[in-house]
């Protein structure tokens, strides 16, 4: 994993050269970066040095005298380390022993992560009172047991000491009572006059119960206004549906009935609201081991390449503004009578196969319009959807889950950021209470945010960190974490849930509903009181309502609260209503994205989503503008080039990124850092795009961009070895699987793996083994998500070790996921592969360890015995997949540079200290617990008890983990599939992490055209 | 230059080089000697506690089971120490006067919980799990010792790897039948039970024992 970013500056890349290459290879190609396409003479003198990772470090010289001493000493010191007697430890036991918990062992209780406002149902690991990780709840519809990285880290928050910890007034430390007497003043002004200057300002508010009580403070002065300001907003969502339905409504897609899927920018496997749901379902129809030769086929057209477009048959990259040209190309084909483009989107054969397939498949077929689309886009969607009668099948529509969504435009642009800035630059609000948004900072540019906000007499923040916006604010008011609060959300279907506390509030937060209550009462609030009757009132009439909040409690949904779909049909006079299609624009735009792992910038201060590789760029700590290849042949750039990016008269520098696949005529950059105030390791960590943006255009604008000719070294983790033309990724399309299964046995040069190895082989063992434990990761399912980097950080104390430790190529993961690509530069295929430690029964790493600290298991595990690590580092040398990783400085104490907090270590994992490898154990914590399990319950393991980690979080079920001596196993039995095939199966390691092969599904009849 | 060394110093680099080579073979067996002396491993050590317990007098001398105060012995890694309030169980009603209980009455007025020193502390990097231990018939006797003759709990045996793998390279020897776990000064033979058939009865695969990761993680 060495970085090859030392080069960038004097080793630019050729991409005619490329080009030319790409275009003289036959057959299947896999590339990992540009650099190695170009094959530059740099790059093979990098290639060739043998540690060009710490030739760069070599800052000072030290002479061979001092390293000589140096040795000397170490040696002599080295027999002294294990010499001092423990410390003395403590046992504290509880004073009153709560009830069900048994010390040593876990307890899961049912709560719910926020996700852009929609409820991601959880199941949180809590050891006597610590929460430690969050993992899915099964339950659950949105999450169905698997959890996305983003809820996942939101453990990490919890304990994040940069927190706000008190209650602020004007910046100095205060108390509640001071703040309930202030409430109390303002009471009696709004009062007097209705609340005529009162504004609140909120996100997405899916919570029924923070609706009814904003909904309380409304009734109470009805002169008050309530304002929405969500920086990934879903306006497109709600206006093209108010304008073809005549009401604002959510679509709701089922992908699992779905055999042909159409994306319009919409990244459903990984942004728009019920994602992991969509991945589930999705996958479920792509993956050839469940469903021989009958899969579900993607096509997508977006306008930045993401793991939706990645993971379809069929990708087209269109700058923004011109997915509706697209769509309105196809709705021609629909007769729906939408007016057509001004200008094709794509070549009419094209869409005429489309538009056949999506047809042929009718109720079976889906268009999904993407979250970041005008009105428009979502309208002629759902009108093609309406006609190919799939509506009430794979895609149904339910009433708006969040409570602040307006029924109408104007009542839209009533409640909207833009109108509330105005009326404050007019000084029509004299209060102001942001609760849980952090306007000054995602605030678009044009409506100067933060001087209208200077402008208002009494201003109040309620929020997890005293941010930009708190530090404008006279008041400021710390928020409960969601692990801290009695709350409740909504599901992207709807459902509701419980949202309860697994530890009293840390820094002295309140709930929402506090807050809330706070303001109408000025009095404090016991706040799982105020919970219980928000419930006990909507669900009035029940008889046993104790029954009902424990039932609830415990299963963290509301029963049958998912919302009932409603019947609905395009009104008569919609086309009148869609706006006349616009000249596409010819100048070169700027397209906005929420970050995948940062998104709106609220959680800047996690350093696990800091450290989470992009899935498609693998940039870490930063953000870049992604360039297409194409435009950086035209302007001379380079990735690590800096470049001013200019919207209107805004200017911003961002690093360059040239990223394959990007449309030509745009660059995007992600929304979600350059934030000032995040706290210790957010701040400062990459460039703030919201200072770009304008409410008018909020996803894409013109831009002007000139070069800098400064450079900026981008920390990736992207692996710069060249991969010597092996057959790492084997992929094959569906025609070619029906015709030989097993074609991912006889792809390239077949070389048989040798039978005989020079040394004693450790399988079958000397000792008898009880369990063959194995993996298999099908590459039809994965979709680059990182659920399970996150997932595999949480459960084994992974340290986060920063940009300049990234860029060193010293990042911790365990598991990693390579990007492939393949085909033409301007519009490639792009692949997944996560990979870990193999379990090699043949392991190359076992040999060559001097102090045999890791060794084999007699059921197959490569074991990492951290106590006896030296050091050496040759097992890393010699493992042929490079997933072993080195503690080079001290990541883990208190001393360290990111200090993970102590209470959420998992007890039952090694916190690993300087100068000892790691690795993948396949989670042999969970193993050895659950066979203990199992023996003192005196029966066998059964298949799927046993979980990995990074197995629970997939989505897409792409992980299967199992005992292969178990014949009925799942893991026995994907073994045995033709797809199945071995990494390296050629240098005798056998794996017992295997692959199957991915199977896409392109469209016969437009592969000929596009071939 | 006259010569420094006379011949007859030959002889004299030998019984240095010979007396330098034992020297440091002393300085090594001492060492190996240091690390398995009660000193270094704690064996026998008696820390000063809070309270002064004594499992002689209620294990002992009233035949309390080790279980009713250590009740996650049977399913969990750790065995659970009393809460103030199991010890209160009994102490509400006797020696409720007592000066050397002030510590236990405190904590349940004030909360706080009571800090008792650990005796039988092992390295943080292995994990011990007495659930695994207790269900498949290892005394509690094997690693504590006589707890019954103990008036203040005492660290009996020297918990270091070479003392553990002992048992896990041959552990017929220390299994007892299922109701024999908890009782104290069990003689192996003193019932049916032979070792085999306790391996046998318990499903114990000595093989497995062996693996580093049983104990470290």
């Amino acid at each position: 994993m060495h970085d090859m970013s030392s080069l960038n500056g004097h080793a630019r890349v050729d991409l005619a050269r490329i080009r030319e290459s790409l275009a003289s290879t036959s057959g299947a190609r896999y590339w990992r970066s540009l650099e190695e396409l170009a094959q530059t003479e740099e790059f093979g003198a990098f290639l060739a040095d043998e540690f060009p990772a710490i030739a760069r470090l070599w800052e000072r010289p030290v002479s061979r005298r001092t390293t000589l001493k140096l040795m000397a000493a170490s040696m002599a010191l080295a027999g002294l380390t294990a010499c001092g007697r423990q410390p003395t430890e403590h046992i504290v036991p509880y004073t009153y022993m709560p009830e069900h918990v048994v010390p040593g062992r876990p307890r899961f209780y049912a709560t719910s992560a926020l996700i852009g406002g929609y409820a991601h149902g959880v199941l949180a690991e809590s050891h006597e009172g610590r929460p430690t990780k969050l993992e899915g709840n099964p339950d659950h519809p949105a999450t169905l047991g698997a959890l996305d990285a983003r809820a996942q880290a939101s453990v990490l928050s919890l304990y994040d000491p940069d927190r706000s910890s008190g209650i602020r007034e004007r910046g100095d430390p205060s108390g509640i009572g001071s703040l309930l007497t202030e409430l109390g003043e303002r009471r009696r002004a709004w009062n007097a006059d209705g609340g005529a200057g009162l504004a609140i300002l909120t996100g997405t508010v899916t919570s029924p119960s923070e609706t009814a009580a904003i909904g309380h403070l409304l009734e109470r002065w009805p002169q008050a206004r309530w304002y929405t300001h969500e920086p990934v907003d879903r306006d497109g969502v709600h206006a093209g549906t108010r304008l073809l339905h005549g009401r604002p409504l959510e679509p709701v897609y089922h992908f699992d009935r779905a055999a042909v899927v159409l994306s319009l920018d919409a990244d459903f496997l990984q942004s728009q609201p019920g994602f992991l749901r969509h991945a589930r379902d999705f996958a479920a129809r792509r993956r050839p081991r469940d469903r021989e030769g009958d899969l579900a086929r993607l096509y997508a057209v977006e306008s930045t390449p993401s793991i939706t477009g990645a993971y379809a048959d069929h990708c087209r990259r269109l700058a923004h503004p011109r997915i509706e040209a697209c769509a309105r190309q196809l709705a021609r084909a629909f007769n729906l009578g939408v007016t057509a483009p001004l200008e094709n989107a794509a070549r009419p054969a094209w869409m005429t196969s489309l538009a056949a397939d999506l047809r042929q498949h009718g109720a079976q077929a889906v268009l999904v319009p993407g979250d970041q689309q005008p009105a428009a886009v979502h309208a002629i969607a759902h009108a093609i959807n309406h006609a190919l009668g799939c509506v009430g099948r794979t895609v149904e529509f339910i009433e708006p889950v969040s409570g602040n969504i307006a029924s109408s435009a104007e009542e839209a642009d009533a409640g909207s950021l833009a109108t509330l800035t105005r009326r404050m630059h007019g000084g029509e609000v004299d209060s102001l209470i942001v609760l849980e948004s952090n306007p000054v900072y995602t605030a678009p540019a044009d409506l100067a945010f933060a001087e209208a906000y200077r402008q208002v007499p009494w201003r109040l923040h309620w929020g997890l960190y005293q941010d930009e916006t708190a530090e404008l604010s006279h008041w400021h008011v710390p928020a409960a974490h969601a692990l801290e609060s009695w709350a409740d959300a909504r599901a992207h279907d709807g459902t509701a849930g419980l949202i309860q506390p697994l530890i009293e509030p840390l820094q002295g937060g309140r709930t929402a509903l506090q807050m809330l209550s706070a303001i109408e009462t000025s009095a404090e609030a016991n706040a799982r009181e105020l919970l219980r009757q928000h419930w006990r009132q909507r669900r009035g009439g029940l008889d046993d309502f104790e029954a009902f909040w424990r039932r609830a409690l415990h299963d963290g949904v509301v029963p049958d609260s998912a919302a009932t779909p409603v019947r609905t049909r395009p009104r008569a006079d919609w086309l009148a209503d869609l706006p006349a299609p616009a000249a596409a624009p010819s100048e070169l735009l700027l397209q906005f994205r929420p970050d995948p792992a940062l998104w709106d910038g609220a959680d800047a201060n996690n350093g696990w989503l800091q450290e989470l590789p992009q899935p498609l760029t693998k940039i870490t700590w930063d953000n870049a503008a992604l360039v297409s290849p194409a435009l950086a042949e035209a302007r001379g750039l380079d990735t690590g080039d800096e470049i001013e990016l200019a919207v209107d008269d805004r200017r911003v520098r961002f690093p360059v990124y040239v990223l394959p696949g990007q449309p030509r005529d745009a660059v995007t950059v992600h929304l979600g850092h350059g934030r000032e105030r995040a706290g210790r390791i957010g701040n400062g960590v990459g460039r703030n795009a919201y200072a770009l943006r304008s409410s008018e255009r909020p996803w894409s604008a013109p831009v002007s961009l000139t070069a800098t000719g400064d450079q900026h070294e981008l920390a990736t983790t992207q692996s710069h070895h060249s991969i010597e033309g092996r057959h790492m990724i084997r992929a094959a399309d569906l025609a070619t699987y029906r015709e030989q299964p097993d074609f991912a046995h006889h792809v390239g040069e077949h070389v048989p793996a040798p039978e005989e190895s020079l040394y004693p082989e450790p399988w079958p063992a000397e000792r008898e083994p009880r369990h063959a434990w194995s993996m298999v990761i099908d590459l039809s399912a994965c979709i680059g998500c990182n659920a399970c980097v996150t997932a595999c950080q949480a459960e084994n104390n992974i340290p986060v070790v920063g940009a300049d430790e990234v860029r060193r190529g010293r990042e911790m993961h365990w598991i990693r996921i390579d990007r492939y690509f393949e085909g033409a530069l301007d519009g490639p295929n792009m692949v997944f592969q996560p990979v870990t430690c193999m379990h090699c029964e043949n392991a190359p790493c076992e040999y060559v360890c001097p102090v045999e600290a890791t060794q084999h298991s007699a059921d197959g595990l490569n074991e990492m015995i951290y106590n006896r690590c030296i050091g050496t580092r040759y097992c890393s040398q010699n493992c042929p997949y490079k997933v072993r990783v080195f503690n080079w400085f001290d990541y883990t104490s208190e001393q360290a540079k990111f200090p993970a907090p102590r209470p959420l270590n998992n007890p039952d994992v090694t916190v690993r200290a300087q100068g000892v490898m790691e690795k993948c154990t396949y989670c042999v914590q969970r193993i050895r617990s659950v066979q203990q399990r199992a023996g003192v319950e005196d029966r066998a393991v059964a298949d799927g008890e046993l979980q990995t980690a990074c197995q629970q979080a997939c989505p897409t079920q792409a992980i299967v983990f199992g005992d292969r001596m178990n014949p009925a196993s799942q893991v026995s039995r994907l073994s045995e599939h033709p797809l199945n095939y071995a990494m390296l199966a050629e240098l005798n390691t056998r794996p017992r992490t295997t692959y199957l092969a991915a199977v896409r599904n392109p469209n016969p009849a437009l592969d000929e055209e596009e071939g | 230059m006259p010569q420094v060394f006379q011949p007859r110093a030959n002889p004299l680099v030998a019984v240095v080089l010979v007396s330098l080579a034992l020297i440091l073979l002393a300085i090594a067996g001492l060492m190996m000697a240091f690390g398995s002396s009660p000193y270094a491993t704690g064996a026998g050590r008696v820390p000063a506690q809070p309270v002064p317990f004594s499992h002689e007098h209620h294990a002992g001398g009233l035949g309390v089971d080790c279980r009713y105060c250590h009740d996650s012995v049977g399913e969990s890694s750790f065995a659970g120490v009393p809460s103030t309030d199991t010890c209160m169980t009994c102490h509400s009603q006797i020696w409720t006067n007592a000066q050397m209980l002030e510590p236990v009455r405190q904590s349940l007025v004030t909360g706080d919980p009571i800090e008792w020193v650990r005796v039988h502390d092992l390295p943080d990097f292995v994990y011990f799990n007495h659930a695994a231990h207790v269900n498949s018939g290892v005394g509690c006797e094997s690693c504590h010792g006589r707890v019954d003759q103990m008036p203040l709990m005492r660290q009996d045996k020297p918990l270091t790897m070479q003392w553990c793998l002992d048992c896990h390279r041959d552990p017929a020897g220390a299994l007892r039948p299922p109701g024999a776990v908890t009782e104290m000064g069990y003689e192996p033979g003193e019932d049916d039970w032979t070792g085999t058939a306790l391996l046998q009865h318990y499903g114990i695969e000595r093989d497995h024992l062996l693996e580093c990761t049983i104990c470290h993680r």
